[in-house]
């Protein structure tokens, strides 16, 4: 953990937390924050003097009730508060073009610097191919020592840190979330969210227990690009979200990855238009590790990836699966692909009876050829 | 269109059941032009309907509700999902005893109301939730309609069956389906089947009985073993998908013992429950 002499003092901290629950774009908190401590800038905003803030608009907002409630929030807080220009502030976003004034986290900060970082991001959305990928690419990346960075919501990012989270460990998992690091999410989310925690770090710019408004989710994709240095986009639907992540990457001059995918899938729309206009294409870990490497010899001062993931594909260590015996079995097989199909389909496409079918795709189903998701089959990913 | 057509294929109505029928409609001041009712009722109530409207009441008269009317017919409920969950809760006690009790501080009434209850609802609000990836809806937005339906009321559904959008070759022309009055004929004689056990249909079965009337073949049981030791079948379910297995064999005219291939579709009209929040089937 960090030296108490290399973080905010606790007075520091609850003047930060205040002004960071003002609710204000991190723009203008951190303009608040030029020249000024925490508690110099709330000063001169309940008075009505700060240079940044002449007219006194914040005057109103700045109350003794907010302050109160920062102090007594940062009592036994686990979340630790880092503002930028102060001890502690880590270094990987300080150089940053657009940094967040104050940081609120959980987990060692210090464990992401001097490790190769690729972002894992994509749709909410997204196919059971999108899933699978995204986790492989997770857990993969993660063992060979580089450190995942998602942003924890449903769909692509879930599956990547899913994965990471299950990996052995080598680097850890980091979250920057468009949220406060306590917000209220769906039961699965919160869980995934205490793993992350667990054996990596959360990032957040809103103040535990804040409110944080929707285009909050864009602003944190900033944050994402900023730190990493590959952004994979797994799946992407056409003006998808994590677009705002690939305009912030390459306004940094990160570079910006995508996973082809079918041309009639729209979870892949998004994708397959950054690889048309030049993204670089990535079908595994692999690719990525080769990407991390140029990327490393461009910029001396990223740190190179750690032996491990060769960029081949060759041995990427699928199971076997052993097809199980009988005619119709077969046939089944054959009339699924990996795009999900209900059990009437596939029964129209093979031509047997019901029973038939549904018995061959339990037993494609215990031997992993097959995965039913809600009643849905589609060939198995992996 | 799919569940309308569920009333053909319906056994018709035994008079005694058809007295009843006639009765509750009389009652309801529905219109009885064709005289006795001979053919099961078909009740289709818009989501927007009130619970008295549904179920029954009213402060002068009590009337009888769309459940009762709906009586040895089918309820059919389309956007399940947006029907009030208050509404829906209220189908679990006349689901489970077939008869609805309303109480008011004036009188109290006891409505037949055994009925076939069929349910149609998307994935997800924005219906796109059925093609892989194609659907947009915030998490929040999926967990909310999903918690609408309460876990009590998706267990008392049988059958589930996941319908993807038509494409345009389904829709012109491609392959026709069976005639009704061709599926209604094996209906019939599994309702018969039924009968000669003593129950009006397999869904009635005690869960004693199943070893009796509806025995396992060695690998059907094996199946269903797998399923239970992997968590992928409850406890409750097993005795569902017997009985449905029981059901699928009638149909096909299988003999007396359920074979592996009806345990299989059993547990794939089980599965599709889980599209709704359902974790195991």
């Amino acid at each position: 953990m960090s030296d108490a002499r290399l973080v905010p003092s606790d007075t520091d901290a609850a003047y930060a937390t205040a002004l960071a629950s003002l609710g204000l774009s991190p723009g203008r908190l951190r303009k608040l924050l030029i020249d000024h401590s925490p508690a110099g800038a709330w000063q001169a905003l309940a008075e009505g003097r700060h240079p940044r803030d002449p007219e006194g608009a914040l005057r109103t907002r700045v109350t003794p009730a907010v302050l109160r409630v920062a102090f007594a929030s940062r009592g036994s807080s686990p979340v630790a508060v880092r503002v930028l220009g102060l001890p502690g502030y880590p270094a990987s976003l300080a150089g940053d073009i657009d940094p967040p004034a104050v940081l609120f986290a959980v987990g060692d900060l210090d464990a992401w610097e001097r490790r190769p970082r690729v972002a894992i991001v994509g749709t909410r959305s997204a196919t059971a191919s999108g899933r699978a990928v995204a986790a492989e690419l997770g857990s993969a990346l993660a063992d060979a020592g580089v450190v995942v960075i998602s942003g924890l919501a449903r769909g692509i990012d879930s599956a990547a840190h899913g994965a990471v989270v299950q990996s052995s460990g080598a680097a850890p998992p980091v979250a920057v979330l468009g949220t406060a690091v306590d917000a209220k999410v769906t039961a699965a989310q919160a869980v995934l969210r205490q793993k992350v925690a667990a054996v990596g770090v959360l990032v957040s710019e809103l103040p535990p227990g804040a409110v944080g408004a929707r285009w909050w989710f864009a602003v944190r994709n900033r944050v994402m690009a900023a730190l990493a240095h590959v952004v994979v986009v797994v799946e992407c639907h056409e003006n998808g979200g994590a677009l705002h992540t690939v305009a912030a990457a390459r306004r940094r001059g990160v570079f910006v990855a995508a996973v082809p995918g079918s041309t009639r899938s729209p979870a892949s729309a998004g994708t397959n238009a950054l690889l048309v206009q030049g993204a670089h294409a990535v079908r595994d870990a692999g690719d990525v590790m080769a990407l991390l490497t140029s990327a490393a010899t461009n910029h001396p001062e990223i740190p190179g990836p750690a032996a491990g993931v060769s960029s081949s594909r060759s041995g990427s260590g699928r199971p076997v699966r052993h097809m199980p015996a009988g005619d119709a079995t077969r046939t089944v097989r054959s009339a699924l692909d990996h795009d999900p199909a209900s059990l009437d389909v596939v029964v129209q496409r093979c031509g047997l009876a019901v029973g038939e079918v549904a018995l061959a795709l339990e037993r494609l189903a215990d031997s992993g050829i097959a995965v039913s998701e809600h009643g849905w089959w589609s060939l198995s990913v992996d | 269109m799919l569940a309308s057509r569920l009333p053909g294929i319906l056994p018709a109505l035994e008079r005694e059941d058809a007295l009843e029928v006639t009765r509750v409609h009389s009652a309801a001041g529905v219109g009885l032009d064709a005289g006795l009712a001979v053919r099961p009722p078909f009740r289709a109530p818009h989501h927007g309907s009130t619970d008295v409207s549904l179920v029954g009441g009213g402060s002068t008269w009590l009337r009888p509700g769309e459940i009762s009317l709906a009586h040895r017919g089918v309820l059919f409920l389309d956007e399940l999902g947006e029907f009030s969950p208050r509404v829906l809760d209220m189908l679990r006690q006349p689901l489970e005893e077939g008869v609805v009790r309303i109480r008011r501080a004036r009188a109290a009434v006891d409505l037949p109301a055994r009925f076939l209850l069929v349910g149609a609802m998307n994935p997800c609000p924005c219906g796109e939730g059925s093609t892989d990836g194609g659907c947009r809806c915030s998490d929040l937005a999926r967990a909310r309609y999903a918690r609408r339906l309460s876990a009590p009321l998706l267990d008392r559904f049988d059958l589930a069956v996941a319908l993807a959008r038509p494409d345009v070759e389904q829709l012109l022309g491609g392959p026709r389906g069976e005639a009704t009055s061709v599926v209604a004929e094996r209906v019939r004689r599994a309702r018969w089947l039924a009968h000669r056990r003593g129950v009006r249909s397999n869904a009635a079965i005690q869960t004693g009985e199943l070893d009796v009337v509806a025995p396992l073949s060695s690998d059907a049981r094996d199946l269903l073993e797998r399923r239970l030791r992997a968590g992928s079948l409850s406890a409750r379910g097993l005795h569902r998908v017997r009985k449905v297995a029981r059901t699928i064999a009638d149909l096909d005219n299988a003999g007396p013992t359920i074979g592996v291939r009806q345990v299989a579709e059993a547990l794939q009209l089980r599965a599709a429950r889980n599209a709704l929040g359902v974790t195991s089937r």
